[in-house]
């Protein structure tokens, strides 16, 4: 009798133990919503909680992708050494053209100068750069960010733009103190004002996570063609004027398309650009990193 | 009684293989490889390493261990805090709960059975990303995403098979 009152009672209990053993994991899913929710909505903890974890994390990502590099490094120069010949008849060749067009770029410069002071023009503020490497890719197909190993230990703010040899980069989208990630200018996210070089038309180059970002917001009436140069126009003061993004690669039905001049693949050395801070500040502020910063 | 102690140390550091698995395979996928566009289609490798040790040995592989690898991949990785750690939770619970008819069969029907739960991540991947934005994304990335990583599974498989076979029997 006693046993057959126990086995019913297992059995009324079997879905509230059931329940009982899943309570944790589904405590967890929950967590992970209400995460989802917060992140969207409170964005300053989600950047504080992604940025100490990315300077945590920065070094031993950055200590893992040194032999990767390596062997990619030795890789090139095996093949490179296939086409050293050619390689460094062509190179020469650039570099006598090149001198000649730092030539010019030199005179150029010095008339610009004077015709300024002869307008009277407000002077450019004088621009800082940082140089960094990228330790890291953005390991999700929807996001285009990669992390650097600068942060504001170095001197870098949210906001900065993110150059390399070639052309923009993209801005500095969230900060840590010693790893930033970049949010690059095909990213969903990325909305940069551009000109058209040629016509000076203002536009918007907007990401969409494509390796050919649109530009948008053109006025109808401009005339743009195949192989325009595209450059920032400076519009919202976040990127100096005249930075190279790239060319108009394709013009069709689903808009405008832009070849950007970065190779995404090859992106490691990039620089961070800051303004300097106009010339009284230092005395005030008279700390030593800005110091440093500024005698940069 | 120092023999039991460094018996049991050793049984714990061999446990810990899933997680150091899952751990490596994180690291992995942000790593910059420099292969043109691979950020663009990275697989999903963590994904691989929840859904067979969830479905073999669950029991080195809990819950919050799970969550916490997910929600260090959204931080590394960009992803909107909390995404990936729901999408592996997700894959751990059904795998676990499938458990039952999955567990004793061969290597095709858990492909088969990987490539099923592969696709609802990816199906709740975008879907998620899409209802953050509050627009319809391109599904497209997702799409390449989920083929390589489908097609990776055999080879995470075996490493893991190995793994389980050499580290984690020995006692």
């Amino acid at each position: 009798m006693a046993r057959l009152r126990a086995g019913s009672f297992l059995r009324l209990t079997t879905p509230v133990r059931l329940f009982a053993h899943r309570f944790p994991f589904l405590l967890l899913v929950a967590a992970t919503l209400v995460l989802m929710v917060i992140g969207r909505l409170e964005t300053s903890f989600a950047e504080r909680l992604r940025a100490n974890v990315t300077d945590f994390a920065a070094p031993i990502v950055d200590l893992i992708s040194r032999p990767v590099v390596a062997s990619r490094a030795l890789l090139g120069e095996i093949s490179d050494l296939a086409t050293l010949r050619e390689e460094n008849q062509s190179l020469r060749a650039t570099v006598a053209s090149l001198q000649q067009s730092k030539l010019t770029a030199e005179r150029l410069a010095s008339e610009n100068e004077s015709l300024r002071a002869l307008l009277n023009l407000v002077p450019d503020a004088p621009v800082h750069f940082v140089a960094a490497r990228t330790i890291a890719d953005s390991g999700n197909a929807f996001v285009r960010s990669v992390l650097i190993d600068a942060g504001r230990h170095e001197g870098v703010k949210r906001g900065d733009p993110v150059i390399n040899g070639e052309g923009v980069v993209g801005r500095i989208a969230q900060l840590g103190n010693r790893a930033s990630r970049v949010l690059l200018i095909t990213d969903w996210n990325s909305r940069i004002p551009v000109l058209v070089e040629s016509s000076r038309e203002k536009a918007i180059l907007a990401g969409d996570n494509t390796r050919h970002p649109r530009l948008r917001y053109l006025p109808s009436t401009a005339a743009v063609a195949q192989g325009d140069r595209i450059v920032t126009s400076g519009h919202g003061g976040v990127f100096p004027p005249g930075l190279p993004i790239g060319t108009v690669g394709s013009v069709g039905e689903d808009g405008i398309r832009i070849q950007p001049f970065v190779t995404w693949n090859r992106l490691e050395f990039v620089r961070i650009v800051n303004y300097g801070l106009k010339g009284a500040l230092p005395d005030l502020l008279g700390d030593s990193q800005t110091k440093e910063i500024l005698r940069k | 009684m120092t023999a039991p102690f460094w018996y049991r140390l050793n049984q714990y550091v061999r446990n810990l293989a899933p997680f150091l698995s899952a751990v490596v395979l994180l690291f992995l996928t942000v790593i910059p490889f420099h292969v043109p566009a691979y950020a663009a289609i990275v697989p999903m490798l963590p994904l691989t390493a929840v859904y067979y040790w969830g479905l073999y040995r669950s029991d080195l592989l809990p819950a919050p261990v799970v969550f916490f690898i997910g929600l260090a991949l959204d931080l590394l990785s960009g992803a909107p805090i909390g995404l990936n750690a729901g999408i592996l939770l997700l894959v751990y619970g059904t795998v676990v709960s499938q458990r039952r008819y999955l567990l004793h069969e061969s290597f095709s029907v858990a492909w088969a059975s990987f490539m099923v739960v592969a696709a609802g991540a990816a199906i709740l991947q975008w879907a998620a990303l899409s209802l953050l934005d509050w627009t319809i994304r391109d599904p497209s990335p997702g799409v390449f995403q989920y083929f390589l990583t489908i097609a990776l599974y055999p080879c995470l498989a075996w490493v893991y098979a190995r793994t389980q076979k050499t580290i984690l029997r020995q006692a």
